[in-house]
């Protein structure tokens, strides 16, 4: 290694010591802010709207999660493999929600499901302001990240071995559930990942299109917004650090089950 | 696929019980024929929220016994709370944090005439430890201090200071402000956090923030923000709405609004005028 790699080197570690370090002193700080008063932060975890929060965050990011799964393989599919009139288009549209401010997309179906036909629609099911449209804001997020790591994942396996499989009498469908998701794993999973972080996370659209109904559409970054509006410095940073041990849970699991695919898979090509 | 499809049929059953345990309501509707509570949204000014919380509570457990109406809140800031309220259309009841931001809904035929519920005056608000006095010209002009202050086209406190101190002078608060904020509860989070030394608020709103005092500003004496709450056209449920506003114009209201620092008049609720004045 020669004296300028050495120095490359030196600088892009202590880049990221920066970086790392930074984010270790994020969650510290709000450790101390919290043992300052323990009571106050236990608290508001013991308050019933907050409980409801925690659960509601968790149902509906793991459905959110679910059905982008879905969705957005199946586009990703259709886009990496087959060549049809406005894939170009549906490829930039798919994009859209991953570079729009969160704002718009919660404005936008607040506009579609209140001020078009659909509202008529919308007075029966009772989609706005309720559970139905935490999912959906979070859905149509996540999605977009499903697609994109699927994408990238479709396009850079060899088709060979289902062009094989389709020679040797296997369905389409059937060479996509035998031969391409089965090689896709390590991609399912992290774009489950992805797909359930951003839905955890969701707040801009949610707050908009689902409101910041205590009881009814309050999930976890809502619940540190009105901790914040009322002054509870410690009960938002509270909910924070659970946020962030939730994630760090769900992030250790899906990490664990992409390295166990890894392994399974370097062990079948052996 | 089976596997996967049976994996995702166990996740999205867990994921439906947890919904169903947080006992959120899935979707709309009106209960009450079968016995169970009427359920009406009160679209609420964020600065608000604590004393509306212990009022809803006071109302779901006493006032509604025999009504069994159950209150749901949605707190944002109140020029946010009627931008989108005129595009969901959606809700029963509208509290802002001044009968100005009713009447936009008032022309347009979107709710009725705002009954006035309680008052709130501007001061400055600094850290309970803070030696600041209440001289604008020493704490929000001078450049000593590290200020926060709410934006006039989003938060009512800034409309209002901005009326009587006039808009050029508004201006050079926000020029010389480190920060500026569409709420006053973020107003008052800077201050009580130590972002800030300064701010300006309602005379409420230290009272929610721990680390904070009012510092009362003597131009500001006697100017109020009147606290309107309005039945919504898109109530679908009238009765319930006009109970709960009935409930907030009467003794046990005006008690604990007194109790959050509220100024209440004795007499009955009034219909506001548009305008805050002396």
């Amino acid at each position: 290694m020669t004296h300028g790699d050495r120095n490359f080197i030196k600088v892009i570690s202590v880049v990221a010591a920066a970086y790392v370090g930074l984010l270790l002193a994020m969650v510290l700080a709000n450790v101390m802010l919290i043992t300052g008063d323990l009571a106050s932060a236990w608290g508001t975890l013991a308050r019933p709207e907050i409980q409801q929060a925690i659960l509601l965050s968790l149902g509906t990011s793991l459905l959110s999660a679910v059905l982008s799964i879905w969705i957005g393989t199946g586009i990703a599919y259709l886009v990496s493999r087959e060549r049809f009139p406005g894939q170009r288009l549906v490829d930039f549209l798919m994009d859209l929600p991953i570079f729009l401010p969160p704002l718009v997309i919660g404005i936008s179906l607040l506009i579609l499901f209140r001020r078009t036909p659909l509202a008529a629609l919308d007075d029966v099911l009772g989609v706005a302001f309720y559970v139905p449209a935490i999912v959906l804001a979070q859905t149509v997020v996540g999605v977009a990240f499903v697609y994109r790591t699927m994408k990238a994942t479709f396009d850079s396996m060899s088709t060979r071995q289902e062009r094989i499989a389709q020679s040797l009498g296997c369905s389409r469908f059937g060479a996509f559930c035998k031969i391409t998701l089965p090689q896709a794993r390590q991609g399912l999973v992290t774009a489950a990942a992805i797909a359930w972080a951003r839905s955890f996370g969701e707040f801009g659209p949610v707050l908009i299109f689902a409101g910041s109904i205590r009881g009814r559409t309050e999930v976890m970054p809502v619940s540190i917004y009105l901790e914040l509006n009322s002054g509870n410095l410690i009960g938002a940073a509270m909910i924070a650090l659970v946020m962030i041990a939730i994630a760090a849970v769900v992030l250790f699991v899906a990490r664990a089950a992409a390295d166990e695919q890894k392994i399974s898979q370097e062990g079948g090509e052996q | 696929m089976i596997r996967p499809a049976v994996t995702s049929l166990i996740l999205v059953a867990v994921a439906v019980a947890l919904i169903y345990r947080a006992g959120a309501p899935p979707s709309a509707g009106n209960g009450n024929s079968n016995g169970s509570p009427s359920t009406i949204t009160v679209l609420c000014a964020a600065g608000l929220s604590p004393v509306m919380g212990e009022l809803t509570d006071v109302f779901e457990s006493t006032a509604a016994e025999d009504s069994s109406i159950k209150i749901d809140v949605s707190y944002k800031g109140s020029a946010q709370l009627v931008a989108l309220h005129r595009v969901a259309q959606s809700g029963d009841l509208l509290a802002a944090a001044d009968t100005f931001y009713h009447q936009p809904l008032i022309d347009s035929g979107l709710c009725s005439p705002a009954d006035i519920v309680a008052y709130q005056t501007p001061c400055l608000i600094v850290a309970t430890d803070a030696a600041a006095t209440g001289s604008i010209d020493e704490t929000l002009l001078s450049g000593k201090f590290r200020t926060s202050i709410p934006k006039r086209g989003h938060a009512a406190i800034g409309r209002l200071v901005a009326s009587i101190e006039g808009t050029e002078k508004y201006n050079s608060f926000s020029r010389l402000a480190t920060v500026t904020r569409e709420t006053v509860s973020q107003v008052a989070g800077d201050v009580d956090q130590g972002v800030v030394d300064i701010g300006i608020a309602w005379n409420t709103t230290s009272l929610q923030f721990e680390n904070t005092k009012s510092l009362t500003v003597d131009a500001w004496q006697g100017y109020r923000s009147s606290i309107g709450v309005s039945v919504l056209s898109s109530s679908k449920n009238v009765a319930a709405a006009e109970a709960f506003k009935e409930f907030l114009g009467g003794q046990r209201a005006k008690g604990i609004l007194k109790k959050h620092g509220y100024l209440v008049s004795d007499g009955p609720g009034h219909q506001g005028s548009v305008e805050a004045q002396p």
